[in-house]
């Protein structure tokens, strides 16, 4: 006899209150793309989103932007304590054996295009839509890209072209090929002309930290000059420098200081404050401080290395050393107000009451230290630990730059007389005579390199100028430097993430 | 309401009958503050505003007091004896039993509203309880009363009696004379947890006590274990949690034999974070017969008996306690938790927390361990430390309308602040960690089964969770399997030596949602960044706003399929056992939680979850055993087995057919160590080649794999993987009259370590040996490892990756059990003394501290993080039975 058995048939079902929207869940705390572009404040909050991650990409602790541009040049040393100590700020210094790997390369590379992205998002959503500040808030949101892209096919030559944000996630949505330098001034230039068309007057922009039409304008000079569009170039510079609510501040000492912030001299500007008085316990290493790390990270070493007695110093980490090649550039110039906002030797550390400790062998160290953008006591704040509440700006791009940039036009056009007017500015303020008046040509382009030198050291353009100039060779040759080193290599993640690009897409040499 | 000068506030009703009278008490803090009151107001919130003459104002909210309390009093007789509640219960005469820690019993007659007390100095009605600190209550189905005590062993109070009958180590089998929790059995074996001692039970017929230290009780270590709570299931298994070594489910057969299962590993597998397991404390089983399991510091964990699974409940579902000490279930199926942070209440409905504390009228915040009771009525009674907490769940109603505060100035130091200047404090933000989940399932299955020869069984799934996007959410899994009991077939002889024979198929799928968060299907925007932990978009005091990520529309979900053809074979009269297998495991569509990892770093964007590709496992599994005992009364056993492993990613999506995915990082190892790429196996390691070191220089000599001139990241490749091709296992038991001897071992062939636990930084740190006697010293050595100098040049090389192949002997125990008349002699029951040798052997050419304690994180499998390794012991032991 057969005997069949069913055993267990069960049908389960949980909740009957499940609808069909049980399952459908709203996020909560966050403003959808859809509606979001409807509101003018919200457009202005997308904005000073634009300024935070620049401020960001700028002073991300190990991996700035602000710092990894002077590191190959002749004016700043890596530094540190030892060696190897950060190996991928050293390897730049060292221009040999950059790893196309290098994460503080990457990172930079990265945040360029984080704030592109954003723009792009603001640029697009806004001009589809009619908002009463559309214009402002595209001039606003085409420069930033406009900066980016400049920064980026500076350091990196031939990148990828990104003006529409992807909307899908696959290869192929993310792939760009990488466009060519003059694709991408092209971009820059159009940006900015429409920049300078919507951005206020300096005197008229609603926060003192906001760029103006001057910056435009003096950023697309300075574009024009880095293709060799010197005749282009000058009515942009002259309508900077007719324009009084731009000068050189008075003093040169005082040109890093708070005091002087958002000042007359300010082009653009990366502002840092200290509200939230950080300490070791809170601070959000990596993250998006609002104080300026950085100036701790580039402080004289501690450690028993440096005692700042009488200098109204404080001890940091030890990057960022000046080259004995600026103090002995200084010296002979006869520099002595400007190498003193700059530079100190180590005699003239001793002559303070101060002393380095020769025993303890500190790294890049030849002979001094840093005052320009140094950890002083009087740029911090009392709230919170001193080391990480600097409130010092990293001025990007100041009038003095605008001056010599007009110099080197004119003098590349062959009015050497209105070059040596504006480089005559330059040295009156650092307290220096005007240059010969017969002073012309080549002779007179290389006083202006010089002058560059000494009045932008440490602020991260000496080495793309050297570049240009093809002067890198000469001035470089005995720190390692090779013409690979023309150009940063493209991040192997890119190459290997984005399938528009192949290991041949990498800059030559790596 | 009518207030008067001096002389504190009346509640009057309709017709003019005073209902209350309140006045200001000095020591009771919810009192009045003044009897002297001058104004009265009714907000459209339902609460009163009392203004007091010289007092500020005070406000009742009637919605504020959701639960009735049982205090101690120190002015009243009738109140509470003392206000640690360790346990509540009901006898079948509406009396509430009340244990307390220091207070005794008190017995709490509802109907007269009065409390008899019973302690060592209050014995007129109760005598016999000489403890006053009881910390476990029990009412039996006879309607005896138990009562375990701390240090003070076990007292009995026979259902009529006014006499408590005491058991301790002294005058029973007790083994420890702390009683933390009381179950009775379906056959009314009553089951005690004891603190050290593990598990005993009395038996009602023989009225005697055994202590459980059987062999299976020995070898999951219960038997030195520190219990907290013994549970009954309703299928009669037995569970008990320890805080010690984590959940066990005990069974228990007819023969009055146990198997135990340990749940820590399992549960500690399901989780997906670095979850406690073994500090166990409370334990319920809800009527849905899901069991609930409150952990110390890692939140609650629910057991599908069902389906064998387990889920975890933390903050990120919404659950605010980490110590979850007292779990129980109202009427509606909702389960409530009690903490040290207030009572919880979990809505089954719509898996959501809500948390109760002082603030909504709780006598504390901090509850005793498993010190919860639900009445016939379904009040559920909570004890705490400073009284009782009881309330109808069905009628607690929360304030919904928000009071409005609004601010109309803030200073600092005297300083009026405000937002939008520059180095404000004040700070506008918008976003943070919220998300909310949900799921459902559907589920059925069907069994046949043919004259016990031919089974079949299919079962089927419908699993719908909200972290998928909509037309994503939902996806069937089904599973079948089949299986052929050749032995019962008629062509099978019945004097076959082998006496079972079956063969098995079976085939499955089942679908995974883990570790995805909120499904979001659009660009959204923050005034958070998620750079370095959450931190605000602000630039000089202004708020700014960032992007979120790209929606994924395509993600779904991840899905592992498993075949598995296998026969069984029993022969010799079951001496001999033999099974094989053959699996392919295969996993489609692997969800990948960090989408950024597929993005060129100039995409701009974030990327959220995605389905990454498809990686299979397969392999042969064996297993072989024969056990016997001689006619001489020689016993043996050798069980074995064996199984292979092949794992290969067979399918990657998003970053090209070859492509990869950057997995885990190391210091000094720009380009990390593991990888995803098809073709190779799961997360193999990454990174240079290397072919000794240059004799003249020191130098390693890094292996040139892409044919592109000079050394570049490029030429890192694959230079070992995690994954053993045999993994492999053993005992072999021998018994002679009193003597025993047992081995056991395992071990795994063929698979890498990469060791990582080096801090490059930090070059002066402990290193393997051979790093400095392999090391280069002088010009024309072949050393193996490069000069102190080019030290640092090791960790992204294959010097790195060593065979992590090993046998480890596991334990080698010899034991030897006195005979009985031998015992005896002495007035003991039993008496083993024996000797273990624990993780003593080792045999393996890794030169880290440990081949199996590295970390096995999804995309760190492998990965030597230098935790600390597995001791080896030598253990000798006496093991005495009274």
């Amino acid at each position: 006899m057969k005997k069949i058995i069913y055993s267990a048939l069960a049908v389960l079902l949980i909740s009957t209150a499940c609808s069909e929207e049980f399952t459908d869940i709203a996020p909560v705390g966050v403003l959808e793309s859809s509606t979001f572009f409807e509101k003018e404040s919200n457009a202005e909050e997308a904005l000073i989103g634009l300024y935070d991650l620049m401020q960001f990409n700028y002073a991300k602790d190990w991996s700035s932007a602000f710092f990894l541009k002077q590191i190959p040049g002749d004016a700043a040393n890596a530094g540190g304590p030892v060696s190897d100590d950060q190996p991928q700020l050293q390897e730049i210094d060292d221009h040999t054996n950059i790893s196309i790997s290098n994460p503080s390369i990457e990172s930079v590379w990265a945040g360029y295009y984080k704030t592109i992205a954003l723009a792009n998002t603001i640029i697009n959503t806004v001009e589809a839509g009619s908002l009463g500040n559309k214009e402002f808030v595209i001039a606003e949101a085409k420069f930033m890209r406009a900066w980016c892209y400049f920064e980026l096919t500076t350091i990196w030559g031939d990148v990828p072209l990104r003006l529409v944000n992807p909307t899908e996630i696959s290869p192929l949505a993310f792939a760009v090929p990488k466009s060519t330098r003059a694709e991408v001034y092209k971009i820059v230039e159009a940006d900015l002309t429409a920049a300078i068309a919507g951005l206020p007057e300096k005197g008229a922009v609603s926060h003192v930290f906001r760029v103006s039409k001057g910056t435009a304008q003096a950023t697309l000079g300075k574009v024009l000059v880095f293709q060799g569009k010197n005749t282009a170039a000058i009515p942009l510079f002259e309508a900077v420098i007719s324009n009084a609510s731009h000068d050189l501040e008075t003093d040169v000492a005082d040109v890093y200081l708070e005091k002087t912030e958002f000042g007359i001299e300010s082009l653009f500007e990366l502002g840092f404050i200290s509200t939230n008085g950080v300490d070791w316990g809170n601070v959000a290493w990596g993250g998006r401080v609002e104080s300026n790390l950085h100036v701790q990270l580039m402080g004289p070493r501690g450690d028993g290395v440096f005692d700042l007695t009488g200098t109204g110093l404080i001890n940091g980490w030890g990057f960022n050393l000046p080259t004995d090649k600026l103090v002995k550039a200084f010296e002979t110039a006869g520099d002595i107000k400007r190498k003193a906002a700059t530079v100190m030797t180590e005699g003239e550390l001793n002559l303070l009451g101060g002393s380095y400790d020769a025993t303890k062998n500190h790294w890049d160290y030849e002979g001094a230290i840093r005052t320009k953008y140094a950890t002083s006591e009087s740029q911090t704040s009392s709230s919170g630990v001193k080391e990480l509440n600097y409130t010092t700006n990293w001025r990007v791009f100041r009038y003095a730059e605008v001056l010599l940039l007009a110099a080197e036009a004119y003098n590349a056009e062959g009015q050497d007389a209105k070059a040596r007017v504006e480089l005559n500015k330059i040295r009156l303020r650092a307290g220096l005579a005007d240059v010969s008046a017969t002073l012309a040509g080549t002779d007179l382009f290389d006083a202006i390199v010089n002058e560059k030198y000494l009045e932008l050291a440490h602020e991260g353009q000496r080495f793309w100028d050297l570049v240009r100039w093809g002067k890198a060779n000469a001035e470089l040759a005995v720190a390692g430097y090779t013409s690979k080193n023309d150009l940063f290599p493209i991040p192997l993640a890119e190459i290997s993430k984005n399938e528009a690009l192949t290991t041949a897409d990498q800059n030559p040499g790596y | 309401m009518c207030s008067r000068e001096n002389d504190g506030l009346f509640h009057i009703d309709v017709n003019g009958h005073v209902l209350n009278h309140y006045l200001s008490r000095r020591t009771n803090e919810s009192s009045i503050l003044s009897n002297s009151i001058w104004s009265l107001y009714l907000d459209r919130n339902k609460r009163i505003w009392l203004g007091y003459y010289n007092a500020g104002i005070g406000v009742y909210d009637q919605l504020y007091d959701k639960f009735e309390e049982i205090e101690s009093l120190g002015d009243n007789l009738n109140s509470l004896k003392n206000t640690a509640v360790t346990a509540i219960v009901e006898d079948n005469y509406d009396k509430l039993w009340i244990a307390m820690d220091g207070g005794g019993i008190d017995v709490f007659d509802s109907k007269l509203n009065k409390s008899t007390h019973i302690s060592s100095s209050e014995n007129k009605t109760y005598s016999g309880l000489t403890n006053d600190y009881i910390v476990s209550l029990f009412v039996d189905s006879k309607q005896n009363i138990w009562a375990g005590s701390w240090a003070n062993g076990l007292f009995f109070l026979k259902n009529g009696s006014k006499n408590f009958v005491k058991y301790t180590t002294k005058n029973s089998n007790l083994k420890s004379n702390n009683i933390l929790s009381i179950a009775e059995e379906l056959d009314g074996t009553i089951w005690f947890a004891s603190w050290g001692k593990g598990l005993h039970s009395y038996n009602p017929q023989s009225q005697k006590i055994t202590y459980h230290n059987s062999e299976p009780f020995l070898k999951k270590g219960i038997t030195n274990s520190f219990g907290r709570k013994v549970l009954i299931a309703k299928n009669g298994d037995l569970w008990l949690t320890t805080t010690n070594k984590g959940l066990f489910k005990i069974k228990k057969s007819k023969e009055n034999t146990f198997s135990i299962v340990s749940m820590a590993s399992k549960m500690y597998e399901a989780s997906d974070s670095d979850v406690s397991t073994n500090h166990v404390l409370s334990l319920f089983e809800s009527s849905d017969g899901s069991l609930w399991i409150g952990t110390r510091g890692s939140g609650l964990c629910k057991y599908n008996l069902e389906t064998d699974s387990f889920r975890w409940y933390d903050e990120r579902n919404g659950l605010e306690a980490i110590n979850v000490l007292g779990i129980i279930e109202d009427l509606k199926g909702n389960i409530w938790l009690s903490s040290n942070s207030g009572i919880s209440k979990f809505d089954i409905n719509n898996n959501t927390f809500t948390r109760f504390t002082k603030n909504d009228g709780l006598l504390s915040n901090d509850f005793y361990i498993n010190s919860t009771y639900r009445d016939s009525q379904g009040i559920l009674y909570f004890g705490n430390y400073k009284g009782i907490n009881y309330f109808n769940p069905s009628k607690i109603s929360t304030n919904n309308i928000e009071s409005s505060l609004y601010l109309t100035g803030f200073k600092l130091f005297n300083r009026l602040v405000t937002l939008n200047e520059k180095d404000t404090p004040l700070q506008n933000v918008i976003g943070g960690g919220v998300f909310e989940r949900t799921g459902k399932s559907v589920f059925a299955r069907l069994s046949y089964d043919y004259q016990g020869k031919y089974l079949i069984e299919g079962s089927l799934r419908y699993d719908t969770s909200s972290f998928f996007p909509t037309d994503k959410k939902s996806g069937y899994f089904p599973a079948i399997s089949a299986g052929w009991i050749l032995s019962k077939e008629n062509f099978w002889k019945e004097d076959s030596k082998i006496n079972y024979a079956k063969l098995r198929a079976s085939w499955g799928q089942n679908g995974s949602d883990n570790n995805l968060g909120t499904y979001i299907s659009s660009l959204i925007f923050q005034t958070v960044a998620q750079e370095a932990g959450v931190v605000p978009v602000t630039y000089q005091g202004l708020t700014g706003i960032t992007p979120g990520n790209l929606p994924n529309l395509d993600l779904g979900w991840e899905r592992s399929e498993q075949l598995d053809l296998g026969l069984d074979f029993r022969a010799f009269d079951n001496r001999l056992n033999f099974s094989a297998d053959y699996y392919v495991k295969t996993t489609r569509d692997l969800l990948i939680v960090n989408g950024n990892i597929i993005a060129p770093p100039s995409l701009g964007v974030g990327v959220p979850s995605i389905n990454a590709g498809t990686v299979e496992n397969k392999g042969f599994e064996f297993e072989i055993g024969y056990n016997d005992t001689t006619d001489s009364g020689f016993s043996y056993g050798i069980n074995l087995n064996l199984s292979t492993l092949k794992n290969e990613v067979t399918e990657i999506n998003f970053v090209g057919e070859k492509g990869f995915i950057q997995g885990a990082g190391a210091p000094q190892n720009n380009d990390g160590i593991t990888r995803f790429k098809k073709g190779s196996p799961l997360w193999y390691f990454h990174g240079y080649k290397t072919d000794g070191v240059d004799p003249a220089t020191g130098e390693l000599i890094i292996v040139d794999t892409d044919g592109v001139v000079g050394i570049t990241s490029n030429d890192k490749t694959e230079i070992g993987s995690p994954h053993p091709d045999i993994l492999y296992g053993g005992s072999l038991d021998f018994g002679y009259k009193g003597l025993d001897l047992s081995i056991r071992f395992q071990g795994t062939q063929g698979n890498d370590i990469f060791a990582a636990y080096h801090q490059p930084s930090r070059p002066i740190t402990n290193k393997p040996v051979e790093f400095f006697t392999g090391r280069w010293q002088k010009a024309g050595d072949i050393a193996s490892y490069p000069s102190a100098a080019n030290a640092n040049s090791t960790y992204d090389t294959d010097l790195m990756v060593q065979d992590g192949s090993y046998m480890r002997i596991k334990q080698i125990q010899l034991g030897y059990n006195f005979p009985t008349n031998v015992a005896e002699k002495i007035k003991l029951k039993k008496l083993r003394t024996y000797i273990s040798l624990d993780d003593y052997f080792t045999f393996t050419k890794y030169n880290g501290l440990d081949p199996e304690a590295g970390s096995f994180s999804d995309n760190s499998i492998g990965v030597d993080r230098g935790f600390y390794p597995i001791p080896s012991k030598l253990l000798l032991g006496l093991s005495l039975e009274f």
